[in-house]
């Protein structure tokens, strides 16, 4: 390959990677201005990915702290009461329109809006294992919260098998 | 392969070389399968993975001849030079200047698959690499996303390294998996010698190995 083929190939891929951001930049702005039945999703698709990653987050620190050998209960204790709070949060984050079926950039299923009751159902085992959780932490007993992190796990888990795109 | 070319069969590649070549296959692969669903394994595979790769790390500075980095690792004139002779080379002992590149391929993208594994968290915050308490839940979520990239990558290249033992057996009938297996290679011509590398350097190979993993899986 000759040196200014090889030149021109470069111009070209600089050029090809700033217009993916461009591409990116406006993909992002077009969610928003250019479906207008779906005006409303942007706002709702953020609030549950946030309360997501809080979930994540509050479950990572209470397994991080089981693990670690020594786990602080004054850390545990308010992380799962958080767990509890947002597992009841659920059901406000899946409005009509919110779904991959109204052209929405998401990580849901349809399943959650086809399959309402099954949804349902597996938000309440959430709520249940996190009302427990919280209860087990407020008690003290690592013993029992090392059993019980895995059945939140699974309520998690569970949930993402059929409600959410697989990882 | 004629009968009197195998009856002159030179030693390439010396016992750890080749167990630890095997052993990362296998590995490789059950980390593969097991990813995502059976994570208790998956972590055991990793730190398999991680002690073998330190080891040949140590390998390449104190093993046998033929795994030295110094012995193999080759200029890019001289890659350029084989790679456009390719079909008349002679065959190398040992690595050749390009294959020597695919083993520096595979040890680094095993290196990042392991150091992105030891920061990983899964999505639902349950199942976490060693280190991931050094970090932030969504910063263990990239980690993962790269995890999950770095690996493509890696079959990617496992896939160029098959494609191009096939290619050495088709076009240049060289039958490199044999001298993997048997560590002896009856390739009529080769001109080489292994020089082979003491036990006590095996053994603080493995001590050296061993010991970094252990206090990697305990700091989780």
């Amino acid at each position: 390959m000759s040196i200014p083929s090889l030149a021109h190939l470069t111009t070209r891929a600089r050029l090809g990677l700033t217009g993916v951001t461009l591409a990116l930049l406006m993909a992002g702005c077009g969610q928003q201005a250019g479906e207008t039945e779906t005006a409303q999703a942007p706002p709702v698709v953020s609030e549950r990915q946030e309360g997501y990653k809080a979930l994540g987050s509050s479950f990572k620190l209470i397994n991080d702290q089981l693990k670690s050998g020594a786990p602080d209960m004054a850390q545990i204790a308010p992380a799962a009461e958080r767990m509890h709070e947002l597992a009841q949060q659920i059901p406000n984050w899946f409005p009509a329109g919110s779904g991959p079926q109204d052209g929405v950039k998401t990580d849901a299923l349809e399943t959650v809006w086809t399959n309402p009751e099954g949804f349902a159902a597996a938000q309440q085992r959430l709520v249940a294992a996190t009302a427990e959780l919280q209860q087990l932490a407020a008690a003290g007993d690592a013993t029992a919260l090392e059993a019980h992190v895995k059945v939140v796990g699974a309520s998690c888990g569970g949930c993402h098998d059929d409600f959410r795109v697989e990882q | 392969m004629g009968s009197a070319a195998s009856s002159k069969r030179v030693r390439v590649w010396d016992l750890p070389t080749r167990l630890v070549h095997w052993a990362l296959a296998i590995l490789v692969v059950v980390a593969w399968l097991t990813g995502g669903e059976r994570m208790d394994i998956h972590r055991y595979a990793g730190y398999g993975i991680l002690g073998l790769v330190i080891f040949r790390l140590y390998w390449g500075v104190a093993g046998g001849s033929t795994a030295r980095f110094s012995e193999f690792v080759k200029g890019p004139g001289t890659v350029l030079a084989y790679v456009r002779g390719w079909r008349g080379a002679p065959a190398s002992f040992g690595h050749n200047p390009l294959g020597a590149l695919s083993v520096l391929l595979l040890v680094v993208l095993l290196i990042s698959q392991v150091g992105l594994g030891l920061f990983a968290v899964d999505v639902d915050g349950m199942e976490s690499g060693p280190f991931a308490r050094f970090v932030t839940f969504e910063t263990g979520r990239t980690a993962s996303d790269l995890h999950e990239l770095n690996f493509r990558l890696l079959q990617a290249a496992v896939v160029l390294h098959l494609v191009a033992i096939a290619a050495y057996g088709l076009f240049k009938r060289r039958n490199l998996v044999g001298p993997m297996v048997t560590g002896r290679d009856a390739t009529a011509g080769l001109e080489g010698e292994l020089r082979p590398a003491p036990l006590w350097r095996l053994a603080l190979g493995v001590v050296i190995a061993v010991l970094v993993v252990v206090l990697i899986a305990r700091a989780g």
